[in-house]
């Protein structure tokens, strides 16, 4: 049960004068129950990435196999993978159509052939999972707060039941509050046995939730493991593309200087770590 | 620059209101953090400032003019400008020079200084090159950079940046901050809304709002050191910040230290 | 990702030409005068001539001629219709029979005229959207309806409208692409189904792009009230349209090969 990814590429308009190369020879499984993130700037190829993985988008060369289904088959098969892998688009209020939340959780469902009493039952079930009360299942979707059309749109795609999701920077956008609170959420996901794809160019989100970290630069893969191994690599050298947070990157400047001190997120670690160096 | 007086503003049909009994004074020449959980009332804030939006109750000077009197509204927005937070829905031209020119064309000003105060403008946002691009084509933190040059254009006192990174990613909203730098060094009176602390270590103020109530205000290191409220006003403490506060703590490091990234290292590092 | 060929009926392309530098409203002028030729005549003759001064122009705007005829790409289905039609209603005597359908004499005639018309009206207003930009477009038709302010014709709000309607074209483009392929990742079927059912399915794609709509007006409205508009009072320009002689000269130049090409045809 996992997503593989082999040596994918991604060329688009091919032969015309706006051909780009937006994907070269990207290798990544994602194992269900697991957290993987994608880190990249802008144009890295992230979201091309993304689409693929729901079959929105077919290999130029490569491959990209979802629980055994090549996302090349024919139209039949490509909808299963589409159902199996669900993708949460940056900014997804920009999708919100129904008139009330109760249609707008259905319309998943409805798609992929839900009977009406399993629509009725994965409604309630991921809404309790997103933290969304009952009652607004009769409210219209656009009166909604910010932080609850957010977590409705993510309901929304997890009511189909995928056994992975995509999330492209979930947290676009909000608080410190809100964050915290629909990352929580999220993580509670992995436990469900969900695969779980966070597409970011926030590192030290990644670092902080995932089980595997990917970096993209401009397409390519320049880093592939554990948060922990990350951490060992920059140690040894800069990894490109990566925006460093600015602790890893006071990390960086003390150790250009001299002081041996670890690459950690953690400020209090950093800080008990530099007050022994300097005090010895 | 700006002074409210007991103002309060309830959205129309709304049951609670978005500002309740604020009391602000913006001085000539400060950076003013406004900052607050989402939903505080800070976007509404920065609309009572340049006249978008009327008190319901108190009254607003904005540059010594009253914000209810229609008569001066052109004379408040032409010196109070505003950076709105979605990079799209403020830019109305097809090419970046036109979209600059927008504002002195409103003002009526002659072709001449027009052309001027475009290129002077998007000097200032390092957009000199992109004069004559489509508009669409220009990524999120170059759209923002336009909107700030637009409003420079009008050569306000005072630009009120409503949010103006939140949809932008590292890159773009560090480039925005570096052009709020070198306007304030040159005496512009920034009001910066924003929820991220990691945007404010160059603020001369911070004003914090919460539930439409101005919950604290007073200089940097006052915000920091009151952070056991921080969870009860939505906001987050940036690692750096956190770090410095312990290197204080242990006296390695000066009480004055900006916790900014490069105060740490040229302190740290010598 | 970002399509770069939005504006394809008649995108403008900039360069340094005489016609480029003539006032837009010479060119609408211009090109309503050349239309009102086009219609007026009759004989098939007449066209080469406005093929042959369709070639003039475009030597003299620095644009290949090939760029020209691909403007007329999306309408070329329209014009066959039209010449179709023509071709297949029109009595008179008959020149070809196969069944219910007949070509006459003066099908083939009404055809080839109504066709070739539909093609040079096509080719020349391109024309104009290819040498003029939007903001002159705009302007110049601004310049043109204001006498028309005085009995309440809006001409300014109008330009104003343009001009942000084609700003926002490439930007809806995307916009769109976004939205369908979020509706696209939840399930949902645009291809399969009888029309009806297909025109349903596009409701997820089309509410979500009214809203966005709607919210960009307010936003958009806030904007440009921060920034002073208040409609066309007082407004300046940072480009003011200047009408030089060698508008004059050109609009003269095009009024009397029009005069000329109309005699000589109502001679023939």
């Amino acid at each position: 049960m996992s997503i593989r990814v082999d040596s994918l590429c991604h060329v688009y308009h091919p032969g015309t004068p706006l051909e780009t190369k937006a994907l070269s020879g990207v290798d990544l499984t994602v194992e269900a129950g697991t957290w993987v993130a994608v880190v990249g700037q802008t144009g890295s190829g992230k979201s091309t990435l993304a689409q693929h993985l729901n079959a929105l988008l077919v290999p130029t060369s490569g491959s990209v196999v979802v629980d055994g289904v090549p996302t090349t088959a024919e139209t039949s098969a490509l909808r299963s993978v589409r159902r199996k892998v669900g993708l949460v688009f940056q900014y997804p209020e920009h999708q919100l159509f129904a008139e009330s939340v109760s249609e707008e959780m259905a319309f998943g469902p409805r798609n992929w052939k839900f009977t009406e009493e399993e629509i009725h039952e994965t409604t309630r079930k991921t809404m309790s999972l997103l933290g969304l009360p009952e009652e607004l299942l009769s409210r219209s979707p656009f009166h909604l707060s910010g932080g609850q059309k957010r977590r409705l749109c993510i309901a929304s795609v997890l009511a189909s039941r995928p056994d992975y999701l995509v999330l492209d920077e979930p947290t676009a956008g909000m608080d410190a509050p809100g964050r915290k609170e629909l990352l929580g959420l999220l993580k509670g996901l992995v436990e469900e046995k969900i695969g779980v794809v966070h597409i970011t160019h926030d590192l030290e989100l990644a670092l902080a939730l995932a089980d595997q970290v990917i970096v993209l630069e401009k397409g390519k893969t320049v880093f592939c493991g554990s948060p922990d191994s990350l951490m060992d690599e920059l140690l040894e050298r800069p990894i490109r593309g990566l925006c460093l947070p600015p602790i890893l990157e006071l990390v960086s400047g003390l150790r250009d200087y001299g002081y041996p001190v670890p690459y950690t997120l953690d400020a209090e670690m950093l800080a008990l770590r530099l007050e022994r160096e300097i005090r010895s | 620059m700006c002074a409210l007086r007991d103002v309060s503003f309830t959205y129309p049909g709304a049951a609670t209101p978005a500002l309740e009994d604020v009391d602000l004074s913006i001085r000539s020449g400060e950076w003013v953090a406004l900052i607050g959980a989402n939903g505080s009332g800070k976007s509404t804030l920065a609309k009572i400032f340049n006249a978008l939006l009327i008190p319901t109750r108190g009254d607003c000077f904005a540059c010594g003019f009253r914000t209810d009197r229609e008569e001066n509204l052109w004379a408040i927005r032409s010196q109070i400008a505003m950076v709105f937070q979605n990079p799209d829905n403020q830019i109305v031209a097809s090419v970046v020079e036109e979209d600059v020119a927008f504002g002195p064309e409103n003002l009526g000003l002659p072709p001449v200084t027009i052309h001027e105060r475009v290129l002077k403008c998007l000097g200032q946002v390092g957009l000199e090159d992109k004069r004559r691009t489509p508009t669409y084509a220009l990524s999120g933190g170059q759209k923002q950079r336009l909107a700030i040059a637009g409003a420079l254009a009008m050569e306000p006192r005072c630009l009120v940046l409503d949010e103006a990174t939140a949809m932008l990613d590292p890159q773009g909203r560090e480039d925005v901050l570096e052009i709020l730098r070198n306007l304030h060094k040159k005496g512009m009176t920034l009001v910066h809304i924003t929820h991220r602390l990691d945007e404010i270590l160059d603020a001369t103020r911070v004003v914090v709002l919460g539930k439409g109530r101005i919950s604290w205000e007073g200089d940097l290191s006052g915000l920091f050191a009151a952070q056991d409220h921080f969870e009860e006003w939505g906001l987050e403490m940036p690692p750096l910040v956190r770090f410095s506060r312990l290197l204080q703590e242990w006296n390695l490091l000066p009480k004055d230290c900006l916790p900014t990234l490069k105060e740490l290292l040229e302190v740290l590092c010598p | 990702m970002k399509f770069l060929n939005h504006l394809t009926l008649g995108q403008y392309i900039p360069a340094e030409s005489p016609v480029h530098r003539l006032d837009p409203r010479c060119k609408i002028l211009s090109v309503v005068l050349l239309l009102a030729g086009i219609f007026l005549m009759k004989h098939p003759v007449a066209f080469v001539s406005w093929g042959v001064f369709l070639i003039i122009l475009s030597s003299f705007s620095r644009i290949p001629i090939r760029v020209v005829i691909q403007g007329a790409r999306p309408v070329i289905i329209l014009v066959l219709f039209t010449a179709g039609i023509h071709l297949f209603l029109t009595r008179g005597v008959i020149l070809w029979e196969w069944g219910p359908l007949s070509i006459t004499k003066e099908g083939v005639v009404m055809a080839s005229r109504m066709g070739l018309r539909l093609f040079f009206l096509v080719l020349y207003a391109g024309f104009l959207t290819l040498t003029t930009s939007p903001m002159e477009l705009s302007d110049g038709l601004e310049r043109l309806f204001r006498p028309f302010q005085r009995i309440g014709f809006p001409a300014h709000e109008m330009a104003m409208m343009m001009t942000i309607a084609l700003r926002f074209i490439p930007t809806l483009f995307d916009e769109t692409d976004r939205i369908l392929r979020a509706q696209l990742a939840r399930g949902a079927d645009l291809e399969h189904g009888g029309l009806f059912r297909r025109m349903k399915a596009f409701i997820p794609v089309l509410v979500p792009l009214f809203v966005i709509v709607f919210q960009r007006a307010e936003d958009l409205a806030q904007a440009m009230e921060a920034r002073c508009y208040r409609g066309g009072t007082g407004r300046s320009r940072m480009n003011p349209l200047r009408w030089k002689i060698a508008d004059t000269l050109a609009m003269s130049g095009i009024l009397a090969i029009v005069a000329i090409f109309v005699l000589i045809d109502m001679g023939a």
